[in-house]
């Protein structure tokens, strides 16, 4: 039997649908071959010291010079990569501080390998932490710095200032979980699902696969290959320009770190659900207890309002531990209010917080 | 032609027939180029493997991807030597810290000290 061919109304329908694939199709052949900044970060800096995989970057001006104002201290997520702290030119939280005139360190992890999967909190907290502490002061000569901590970042800051408050001026902390015990994040969707965790004794080195999937894990629907691929293919409408912004995010959101087992482990024994060591006051380092009565600084805790990574219930929850801190929760989600176009409204916070002056007698006992 | 259409150099308006011609034409074009692209630069192939797991993560395969590099190897991952090796790393790093605190108090002690050869 011969096909009916189609009639005029029909033709043009295919036709509109043929041309609008196409195009997109166009539009992803020019952003996959067209360079852009992916991968690394926007702002001119020199690396002021190294351990292990870690590098300090110190952030210079347009002459290439340190900045001479008060110093500050970046610390990232150290299962991902530092850069969503420096993602574009125009577009770089540590080079917006930076132009506030602030001396701006970042921390970067780098990438740990194999031997580094019996890494532990003691390590990067009292090791690789303090450390770049030390390094700053040296190259500054002061004595006490700001930290900004981003998501897990802000709980080693946290840790790093209560067992050596004498060196840290200020902290911020952005969408860093105190309370495990809150509904949603990844801790909890584990413990709701009888994951076994990863094992201290004998940890590996835990793939980025299995760290993807545990950030899928929090959205199945949309964060699945399929949602993805959907999502992708809707977006392909959009403007070159944009998609390059798109593909620079999605190099640091699809590009984690394989994470150092024995971390993980230590990280969900001491604050996940169950023990919630920060909001029961258990939590150790090594050898020693947090008491984050020790932490008499100005503090900021920052928590996104649409953040299923970090729920901000759990993050505001900081007020029951340190009273003094200020709590602040914005519109947006977990990256969108550090890296997102919206995010100036976290960027001006922090300078706010950073150049706010330091009264004299906050948590004091 | 129509007088009117000689007098503006305008073509007539293809048939629908035509633009479907035109069309399948132009889709040939594009899946050249993207054999082109993929010939000129062999991260091409990645890059169109990561957009098809719905990622434009550029410069490596999308995490999982069967040709992923750096995927721990266990047959590699003996426990001993690895925890050797990094207790070794974690004493550099002390090493290095006391190294540099001993500098700042010579420094303060002896400020000159610093700089002489």
């Amino acid at each position: 039997m011969t096909p009916t061919p189609p009639d005029d109304r029909e033709l043009a329908y295919r036709l509109q649908q043929s041309v609008r694939a196409r195009r997109k199709l166009e539009r992803l052949r020019e952003v996959l071959t067209t360079p852009g900044h992916y991968g690394t970060g926007a702002s001119e800096h020199i690396v002021v010291h190294q351990d292990n995989k870690l590098r300090l970057l110190r952030l210079v001006d347009s002459t290439g010079q340190p900045r001479t104002g008060p110093p500050v201290l970046f610390v990232s997520a150290p299962v991902s990569r530092y850069f969503v702290l420096d993602l574009l030119p125009g577009r770089s939280f540590v080079g917006h501080v930076g132009d506030a005139d602030f001396d701006v360190y970042v921390i970067d992890f780098g990438e740990p390998d194999q031997a580094d999967r019996f890494a532990d909190l003691d390590y990067y907290v009292n090791g690789l932490i303090a450390r770049c502490v030390r390094r700053i002061n040296t190259l500054t000569g002061t004595t006490a710095i700001s930290i900004v901590g981003y998501c897990l970042g802000g709980t080693l800051a946290l840790l790093y200032t209560a067992l050596h408050p004498s060196t840290v001026s200020r902290l911020a902390l952005l969408t860093t979980t105190i309370d495990g015990d809150v509904k949603g994040g990844i801790p909890w969707i584990a413990h709701c699902m009888g994951l076994p965790g990863e094992s201290y004794d004998e940890p590996r080195l835990v793939p980025t696969v299995d760290i993807k999937s545990w950030f899928e894990m929090l959205a199945p629907g949309t964060n699945s290959q399929l949602g993805r691929t959907s999502d992708l293919w809707a977006r392909l409408d959009q403007p070159v320009e944009r998609l390059r912004d798109i593909r620079t995010m999605a190099t640091w959101v699809d590009e984690p770190v394989p994470a150092p087992g024995r971390l993980l482990a230590e990280l969900y024994r001491e604050f996940g659900p169950g023990r919630n060591g920060l909001i029961n006051g258990t939590a150790h380092v090594g050898d020693h207890i947090i008491d984050l009565g020790r932490v008499t600084v100005p503090v900021l805790s920052v928590s996104a309002a649409k953040d299923s990574i970090a729920p901000p219930e759990g993050v505001d929850a900081i007020s029951r531990v340190i009273p003094h801190a200020d709590i602040v929760r914005l519109p947006g989600g977990h990256v969108g209010i550090v890296a997102g176009r919206a995010a100036t409204a976290l960027w001006d916070t922090t300078i706010d917080f950073l150049r706010s002056p330091a009264p004299s007698s906050i948590g004091s006992p | 032609m129509t007088e009117h259409q000689d007098q503006h150099g305008e073509q007539p308006t293809p048939t629908l027939t035509q633009q479907w011609e035109t069309e399948q034409q132009n889709w040939q074009q594009l899946l050249l180029s993207y054999t082109d692209a993929a010939a000129a630069d062999e991260q091409f192939l990645t890059h169109i493997g990561n957009a098809m797991r719905g990622s434009l993560l550029a410069g490596k395969p999308y995490p999982g991807s069967s040709f992923e590099p750096n995927r721990p190897d266990p047959v590699n991952a003996t426990m001993s030597n690895d925890e050797v090796v990094f207790a070794l790393r974690r004493l550099e790093g002390q090493v290095a810290a006391l190294t540099a605190a001993l500098d700042a108090l010579s420094m303060r002690l002896d400020p000159a000290a610093v700089d002489a050869p």
